[in-house]
């Protein structure tokens, strides 16, 4: 009897450890939204980098660190990886609905290449050459590795054309910058649980 | 206008229509209308509308008149089941305003075959004739055919033809009006006709400007800037005897937009203007060797130019220009022949050359086409009428292509007509959509490529010079383009009642497309921008229902109502909906979730309901009268915010309109008519997407008729 509660309480223990060092690294995770403003003109204009961690947008001059997870430019986005940046980012994109997902892969996340970026432009918007306007497609879930390894979701919910300060232009004024509007959830515990 | 509204107005004109309806008709109407008249174009030939076995919509001078409408696409869009579509091109990306065009039986505007006195039109903008270069008042009737007609017409007449027919009679007249009203809108016509024993001569001139109107005063840009324009048309008919007859009819139409934007959103800096030249020559011989034998030889020469110049204001520089120009020459004869007394055989063959010039393309492209079709007309027995019909087409474009149509007509009693019709319709691919060669200037950089100036061995080549960064698999798929192909059939029924005066038809129909060409991206430029070419990809339909129902009452009452259900949908999309693979935001901003059939509307630009109403009195002598006329659409879909392709939120659609219009005349003196136009009653505008719509306006008109034989 004494053997047994003793393989008992030692097999309690042995789970307890198990669970909690499953239960570890996950931190319950929020979904927010944002709005982050990108330049118009892929030639010319500039990256916006942006930090799931910190929840906001990251100054050009950090370009080189690993203080951002992915950048936008236009409809060019790149991660924190490869030929992009000093980080072990990656990326992949789910057709899928944003809140279904609650695990993020354990594989299958892509770097920027030269010549091949890990998000393919045009996969997840729909451009109208006619009216020129290019519209996120629903479904398209965005997996990120952020530059420090954590997992992050995300779902682009529109992309507005506006002047400088972020105002909405119509046609026929020029858009000076897109202002996309994003919905993403971070697990800054390192789990792949959201 | 509330939503409940804009629901209960339609109801109401259905019951007022079914009131008015229930009343009998007095024997002694001033008005009998004309029951049975001819109509040229369901059957290359002078036919009875009774005896007529597709759907056919006939409007005639008289209501035309009365409705004081000034342009072709005011009278088009208070018709049942004409949709007026707005051009969805910018002046801010030199694409042009692309004026109005109609659907037919929900096909869009580039699928409608429009022809004037029985000759194809040229001159499309972003796939679309504008409607409103046409004046009304030298036209004698329009006749619609509804579901396709290639196998008659050839390529375009897939929703349908829009024949377009202009006066000439047997008669002296002078005829001139002139008319005034909001935004300066001035429109000016004379004609005269004279008739000599071998010779008839129809002259006709009309102007036509106004000032343009503003619909939204929180931009700096005007809804519609000004415009005018002129037309003017010589018709000759000789009679060399009783048998042979030439008719020479040119006309010529010129136009000047004027645009004025602001790139900057804040005040106008550019402008510039937009000048449209449109010619037809088109004689015709008639020969009738007997009674049997007929032949018609027709030589067709069109021109259309649009010419495009807009300037940076302050530095006078070159903001966009683009010329663009368009030659149709066509050689015809159609030969018919009684060949029994039940039967008619047409058959007939044409050639076609065609070139189009414009800065868009790499060098000037031209395309030949030759093509012959057959049809018989049989009717065995005298309650039996069967059409079928081919047509063949020779292309240099897209190589050969076979239409056949058949149609039954089925004479029930005296008064019910029961008609079947299949025919398969055909769009050929477009100058655009092979030989477009368009690097955006603007700072995306895009590239657009026709289908044949793209090829993959060039983006290979770009690929070593870095040009292009990645070819995109569906850049291998891009092969020649094939024609846009439908399968049409409509089943109707046609019913007199017993007051003569009443009548009623209903049409279902159904139209399956396929080979749809769609634009895809093909490679990725060093900018990261998309490279598009074009494709036979998609598949699509569009089915519904029409009624219309007309009758007179009272002494001079006439009214009639139209309905049409309009249900479309593309296929691919339908496909990946049941496997669960499509999403949508319900608000702008809202997460995605699954889409189900329900929230399926169809193609875009299509409204499911439309209902008109119309009132018409003239008085016993003709002295005084008027028109009320209403016309309902519902909401539409126009914008695709959550990239699945069709309209699923509020924020997607354009709301539904509901427009009346009236007019009151008055003979004021033996031939002087004065006329005022009430028109959008209820003030009901959409500076977005109905921008062809001003507010409420007025226009007063006085018109001469001077007739001496």
């Amino acid at each position: 009897m004494y053997l047994k509660n003793i393989l008992i309480a030692g097999l309690f223990i042995v789970m307890g450890i198990g669970l909690s060092s499953c239960e570890k690294d996950y931190v319950p995770t929020e979904v927010k939204t944002t709005d982050i403003l990108t330049d118009v003109n892929p030639q010319t204009g500039a990256y916006t980098y942006f930090s799931f961690k910190n929840g906001t947008v990251v100054a050009n001059t950090e370009a080189q660190t690993t203080n951002w997870d992915f950048g936008v430019k236009f409809t060019t986005f790149i991660v924190n990886s490869g030929i992009s940046g000093p980080g072990e980012g990656g990326v992949l994109i789910q057709n899928g609905v944003f809140d279904e997902i609650l695990e993020a892969p354990e594989t299958g996340y892509l770097v920027d290449e030269t010549g091949d970026l890990a998000i393919v432009d045009g996969e997840w918007y729909d451009y109208n050459p006619v009216t020129h306007t290019f519209a996120p497609k629903a479904g398209k879930v965005f997996i990120f590795k952020t530059a420090d390894g954590k997992y992050a979701k995300m779902e682009l919910l529109a992309a507005t054309p506006t002047d400088a300060n972020g105002n909405t232009v119509t046609p026929p004024t020029f858009p000076t910058k897109i202002k996309y509007t994003l919905r993403y959830a971070y697990q800054e515990g390192g789990s792949r649980k959201f | 206008m509330s939503d409940i509204l804009r629901g209960i107005i339609p109801v109401i004109l259905m019951v007022l229509s079914s009131v008015s309806y229930a009343q009998k008709m007095p024997a002694d109407s001033v008005l009998q209308r004309e029951l049975d008249e001819m109509v040229i174009t369901a059957t290359r030939t002078e036919r009875h509308l009774s005896n007529v076995t597709v759907p056919t919509l006939l409007v005639n001078a008289r209501s035309i008149q009365m409705s004081g409408n000034l342009r072709l696409n005011e009278v088009l869009q208070e018709q049942t089941g004409l949709f007026l579509t707005s051009g969805t091109g910018s002046t801010s990306v030199g694409g042009g305003v692309f004026g109005n065009g109609i659907q037919i039986q929900g096909m869009a505007p580039d699928y409608t075959l429009i022809m004037l006195d029985g000759e194809p039109l040229i001159g499309r903008q972003g796939g679309i004739i504008d409607l409103s270069r046409f004046t009304v008042s030298n036209i004698r009737k329009i006749e619609v055919i509804k579901g396709p007609s290639s196998a008659l017409y050839g390529s375009e007449a897939m929703g349908g033809v829009v024949n377009i027919i202009t006066e000439q009679r047997r008669k002296n007249y002078i005829s001139s009006g002139i008319r005034y009203g909001s935004y300066h809108t001035t429109d000016i016509y004379s004609s005269a006709n004279l008739d000599a024993k071998k010779s008839t001569f129809y002259l006709f001139a009309n102007f036509n400007a106004s000032e343009g109107y503003d619909l939204n005063t929180g931009t700096p840009e005007k809804t519609i800037d000004p415009y005018l324009n002129g037309s003017a048309q010589l018709k000759w008919t000789y009679r060399f005897n009783d048998r042979t007859r030439l008719s020479w009819n040119n006309r010529i139409y010129q136009g000047l937009q004027s645009s004025y934007f602001a790139i900057n959103g804040n005040e106008i800096n550019i402008s510039g203007n937009g000048i449209t030249t449109d010619m037809n020559i088109n004689p015709v011989l008639t020969h009738l060797y007997n009674d049997q034998l007929k032949t018609i030889l027709k030589l067709y020469t069109s021109f259309y130019r649009y010419e495009q110049k807009l300037n940076h204001i302050d530095t006078e520089e070159t903001y966009y220009a683009d010329d663009f120009q368009h030659i149709y020459l066509r050689a015809e004869n159609q030969t018919e022949w009684n060949w029994h007394p039940n039967a008619q055989l047409i058959a007939g063959g044409g050639y076609n050359l065609q070139t189009v010039n414009t800065s868009r393309y790499r060098t000037e492209k031209e395309e030949h086409l030759g093509y012959a079709f057959v049809q018989n007309e049989w009717k065995p027995g005298a309650k039996w009428i069967l059409i079928p019909g081919v047509r063949y087409d020779i292309n240099s474009a897209y190589g050969n292509h076979f239409s056949p149509k058949l149609s039954v007509q089925f004479k029930f009693s005296d008064r019910t007509n029961l008609n079947f019709s299949y025919g398969s319709g055909f769009k050929a691919p477009d100058f655009r959509q092979l030989y477009l060669y368009y690097i955006n200037p603007a700072a995306q950089g895009y590239r657009v490529y026709g289908a044949s100036e793209f090829s993959v061995e060039e983006m290979e080549k770009h690929l070593l010079d870095g040009l292009i960064i990645k070819i995109l698999p569906e850049a291998y798929l891009i092969t020649g383009l094939k024609p846009e192909v439908s399968h049409g059939f409509n089943v109707g029924m046609t019913h007199k009642y017993k007051s003569r005066d009443l009548r009623m038809d209903f049409n279902l129909f159904y139209n399956h497309i396929n080979d749809l060409i769609n634009y895809l991206p093909v490679a990725i430029t060093n900018n990261n921008t998309l490279v598009f070419s074009y494709m036979n990809v998609k598949k699509a339909y569009t089915g519904g229902m029409e009624y219309n129902i007309s009758g007179s009452f009272g002494k001079g009452f006439e009214w009639s109502s139209g309905y049409q259900l309009l249900l479309t949908g593309d296929q691919d999309v339908l496909k990946k909906i049941f496997k669960n693979e499509v999403y949508g935001r319900d608000e702008p901003l809202g997460a995605s979730r699954r889409m189900s059939i329900w929230d399926y509307s169809g193609l875009m630009g299509r409204s499911m309901h439309m209902l008109n109403a119309k009132l018409n009195y003239i008085n016993e002598k003709g002295a005084y009268g008027g028109s009320i006329r209403a016309i309902y659409r519902s909401r539409w879909g126009v914008l695709d915010r959550d990239g699945n392709g069709f309209a699923n939120m509020k924020e997607e659609y354009a709301e539904g309109f509901l427009m009346v219009n009236m007019s009151l005349q008055k003979k004021i003196f033996k031939n002087l008519t004065l006329q005022l136009n009430i028109n959008n009653l209820l003030n009901q505008t959409d500076a977005l997407y109905v921008p062809q719509n001003p507010g409420i306006h007025f226009l007063g008109s006085l018109q001469w008729n001077f007739l001496t034989k």
